[in-house]
């Protein structure tokens, strides 16, 4: 048994001892072509340590855009829901449901009658409050 | 108040240009590491692919495409992790060369007058264009034994072939080389050992 060790322990270290002669026989050519790789793979690093944050930037900007993208698009359904749970007789909101009321803004405008009441009325309870 | 805030600036610029100079020290220890590290495998690293794809030039494609995508994808990991992962990538690269010869070689294998080798495979007219490769003279600086070995690697099978090649020519332990095989360290030692009982039977006593 050690002695077929001792075998195999020869052979791994005698081909090791080939393969290290066949290393240092490469010739200077190859060596150059070699040197040139590792210089433009080291170049890649650098650039990619250096510029690596950049690629980020586009994906972000997308990401961004989606998000407002989809938060524009689902405003419409949130915005629906103060106004159902509003108290009835809500001023304010009723107000503003009579601006978005296209009829009742027209009627405003062409009924002068209107305006000269709201204006007596005005000056009635101005007068009697003074 | 107005020269104590002048203070904070300074100081806040100080801080601020240390960082910066701190991060470009590390870059470029980064990068003298990274070089270092090449530097000591690309030799062998060639000559390894070479004896697998037997061809210079498809070898020095496969280097240096193993050195840029080590460089690109994992240039900023721990330089402990990167001997274990070029040779991943190297294999890698070794395995697409020799599909792609393969697959050349059946595309060529339709046309009429391909020649056929004594195992009766067609042969690759590639192979008969004239070698890139070392010289004669260069051969036989390399020697008769490396030649031997090259014959007899080339024979084992592929598994056998990369654990052989990392664990005793590259120096690879058996943990990096499970890594760079992408299996577990019992499989490393099974191909390991059979490649080497193979090798000794093989190389006979000539050694």
């Amino acid at each position: 048994m050690k002695e077929q060790d001792d075998r195999l322990e020869r052979t791994r270290r005698r081909a090791r001892e080939v393969f290290d002669a066949s290393v240092e026989s490469l010739d200077t050519e190859t060596r150059a072509r070699l040197s040139r790789a590792r210089f433009e793979a080291v170049e890649a690093a650098d650039h990619a340590r250096s510029f690596g944050w950049r690629t980020w930037v586009p994906a972000a900007a997308v990401a961004a855009t989606v998000i407002v993208a989809v938060a524009i698009w689902r405003m419409p359904e949130s915005a629906e829901s103060p106004v159902a749970v509003a108290a009835p007789g809500d001023t304010t909101l009723d107000a503003v449901e009579m601006l978005a009321d296209g009829e009742a803004l027209d009627l405003v405008e062409n009924d002068l009658a209107f305006y000269d009441w709201l204006e007596v009325t005005g000056l009635d309870a101005s007068e009697s409050a003074g | 108040m107005e020269s104590f805030a002048s203070l904070a600036n300074d100081a806040m610029r100080v801080v601020a240009a240390d960082t910066r100079c701190a991060a470009w020290e590390a870059s470029l220890e980064q990068t003298t590491d990274l070089n270092r590290f090449l530097a000591g495998v690309e030799r062998s690293a060639l000559r390894i692919a070479e004896m697998a794809v037997r061809d210079r030039d498809d070898a020095l494609d496969i280097v240096q495409g193993a050195m840029l995508r080590l460089a690109r994808s994992y240039g900023r990991r721990p330089s402990g992790e990167w001997k274990p992962l070029f040779y991943r990538i190297l294999y890698n690269g070794i395995r697409d060369s020799q599909r792609r010869r393969k697959v050349r070689s059946r595309i060529f294998g339709f046309f009429p007058g391909q020649r056929q080798d004594e195992d009766g495979e067609v042969e690759d007219p590639l192979d008969r264009v004239a070698d890139a490769g070392p010289d004669p003279s260069q051969r036989v600086m390399a020697g008769e034994a490396m030649q031997r070995l090259e014959k007899a690697l080339a024979e084992l099978p592929a598994r056998q072939q990369e654990a052989f090649a990392l664990r005793c020519l590259e120096g690879l332990d058996v943990a990096e080389t499970a890594t760079a095989m992408r299996c577990s360290e019992g499989s490393v030692k099974t191909h390991y050992f059979r490649a080497l009982h193979t090798l000794r039977e093989r190389l006979g006593e000539v050694w």
